[in-house]
């Protein structure tokens, strides 16, 4: 039925009406780019009102491409959540920079829309198409001041490792569909079921997965991390450590288990090793770094290295659970890490071109501006797990899945380590309350209305979910069951 | 898997070799050049041998899904490559070079 068919992807069209009526009225604006931030902050919200007025619908559109069920709704509101979050607390920044036009909003736009399909998506060409959809507009994004070299530079090298490595995710695709004929994941499913899981189905599913880790900055993958979120500009870096991971890992949880279960066990290991790796390297360097970006790059790697701790328990333990406590993370995560960038954009357009991002100049912060203080300071807190924040019950859900699934040493292995990355998370706390600073950077005005929003809302979200998040997995729960029927 | 069809007169195993090689020498140029536009070009082997394979599994299935993505494969070549290039013409205004191995302004 056509109508219906339209009906699974109206909140991804609301969001292109918007960017595209960015690129239209833009020329005709003055100075003042109001006008563009309302245009797109409605797409966003109508996008989520409607996902939400969509719930409990259960439709396969566009002859089996993609669904619109609960699961591609957590999804779709969560992304267009962190994109409108992004995008109150690009404004500032962005006037700060001097470089505040629409195309900074429509590209925005275009990755959510690339994000939200990936996470309906239920067919691997569908899938493909829109993670370069996410991926292209990133590369833009990352690339937007184009006259500094460092923006360049990120750009280029997201660029190069991310087209390399989708060409080596394109060939497991290939493989794939030559194994099973099609490339729909209930049809592999099918195609595959009969047969013994032979070497070749397991390279191109490994293949698969290499594709999706270089998205979730999984090691040995995460060599661009660092470098890219440097240079992109600071908002941006903050989306793309959430947008396309939790993009990401939205595939590697549906794809894989709908796609590929006769493979659990393998790819299974592939994400333990994977992740033990990760979580060694993102923590181990997130220590000797002395520029705050770049320490949150790196936390954002140990982080991938959690959550694909619960996604190789998942596949060990051939059972959803883990999956489950992979999206309360996830959710989670969201809010604290773009409240963390924040932040630091918030301190980039006050202090200016001085302000270089490192620890060293956020010594006696929290006497300058001690809204700011007090905010980074919380995240820095929920992002190290410490009991009362969001960071805590992400943890706590996730560890107690993969130990539930017998993985009792991998779980000590990332408890440990998160022990570990509490030194390099308070030691921004600390010296931003009892250093004294070497130079006194000036801040000069107050929050502007978009930033204090915005903070006010990962803060709010940061606490709230830490004693409430029993209909958040009430909701979990239920868009993992739609991902089966 | 199943028998290769009677009329198909080269065998899918062929395709496969090709595009396995063709796959082969596109990762051997992306990791070992310098000059962007070599490992721009490189890449694009990469995903042309991926066409093939879809190309020859397509015949071998006899079903069309193989030839379809082909096209948005394509598109998304072409697209990544006009991203590419943009880039590095941001690039060399700033540095008046195209070799990779001399973008190292972030390092740690």
């Amino acid at each position: 039925m056509p109508g219906g068919d339209v009906l699974a992807i109206v909140p991804e069209l609301i969001i292109l009406v918007a960017a595209s009526a960015i690129l239209l009225i833009e020329p005709f604006l003055k100075a003042d780019r109001t006008a563009v931030m309302a245009v797109a902050l409605t797409g966003l919200f109508g996008s989520i009102a409607v996902s939400l007025g969509l719930l409990g619908q259960n439709r396969v559109a566009f002859a089996g491409m993609l669904v619109l069920s609960d699961w591609a709704i957590f999804f779709k509101v969560l992304f267009a959540a962190g994109g409108a979050l992004t995008l109150m607390m690009s404004s500032d920044y962005l006037e700060s920079q001097r470089r505040h036009i629409g195309e900074y909003y429509a590209l925005l736009l275009f990755a959510i829309i690339g994000m939200d399909l990936m996470a309906a998506a239920r067919d691997l060409m569908l899938f493909y198409v829109s993670l370069e959809l996410m991926a292209i507009s990133s590369y833009l994004l990352a690339a937007f001041f184009r006259y500094r070299v460092r923006s360049n530079e990120s750009s280029l090298k997201y660029l190069l490792t991310g087209s390399f490595t989708s060409a080596i995710m394109l060939y497991g695709i290939s493989l794939v569909y030559g194994q099973a004929g099609a490339t729909n994941y209930a049809a592999i499913e099918n195609a595959l079921r009969g047969q013994a899981t032979g070497s070749g189905t397991i390279l191109a599913v490994f293949l698969v997965a290499i594709g999706l880790a270089f998205k979730v900055s999984s090691a040995p993958f995460h060599m661009w991390v660092p470098d890219v979120y440097e240079g992109a500009p600071t908002p941006i870096a903050g989306f793309f450590s959430v947008g396309p991971k939790a993009a990401a890992f939205s595939v590697i949880l549906a794809a894989f288990i709908v796609g590929f279960p006769g493979a659990a066990e393998q790819w299974g290991i592939l994400f333990i090793v994977l992740s033990i790796l990760t979580m060694l390297v993102g923590n181990l360097f997130a220590l000797v770094q002395t520029n705050v970006k770049r320490m949150l790059a790196y936390s954002s790697i140990a982080h991938a290295g959690y959550l694909l701790a619960g996604v190789g328990a998942m596949g060990w333990s051939k059972n959803s659970y883990p999956g489950e406590t992979v999206l309360i993370y996830l959710a989670a995560y969201t809010f604290i890490n773009l409240g963390a960038f924040g932040v630091l954009a918030f301190l980039k357009s006050q202090v200016g071109a001085k302000f270089d991002y490192s620890l060293k100049q956020m010594a006696g912060l929290g006497r300058r501006s001690p809204w700011a203080g007090v905010l980074l300071s919380l995240f820095m807190i929920s992002l190290t797990g410490i009991p009362g924040t969001a960071g805590f019950i992400a943890k706590f859900y996730l560890f107690g899945s993969v130990v539930w699934a017998n993985l009792v040493w991998l779980a000590v292995i990332g408890v440990l380590l998160s022990a570990v990355s509490a030194y390099y998370y308070l030691r921004v706390v600390i010296v931003m309350f009892f250093k004294e600073p070497e130079e006194e950077l000036s801040i000069s005005g107050p929050m502007s209305g978009g930033m204090a929003a915005g903070l006010g809302i990962t803060a709010f979200a940061t606490l709230r979910s830490a004693f409430f998040p029993g209909w958040l997995w009430d909701s979990i729960v239920r868009a993992f069951g739609t991902l089966f029927s | 898997m199943a028998p290769t069809p009677a009329d198909m007169p080269i065998p899918v195993d062929w395709y496969l070799y090709l595009s396995a090689a063709l796959f082969m020498t596109g990762v051997v140029g992306v990791l070992t050049r310098r000059n962007l536009f070599i490992i721009l070009f490189s890449i694009e082997l990469m995903m042309n041998a991926v066409n093939l394979n879809l190309v020859g599994f397509s015949r071998f299935h006899e079903n069309l899904t193989g030839q379809n993505f082909v096209l948005f494969t394509m598109v998304v070549a072409a697209a990544e490559a006009a991203v590419g290039l943009a880039i590095a013409t941001a690039l060399f205004r700033n540095r008046q070079t195209l070799m990779v191995d001399l973008f190292d302004r972030m390092k740690g």
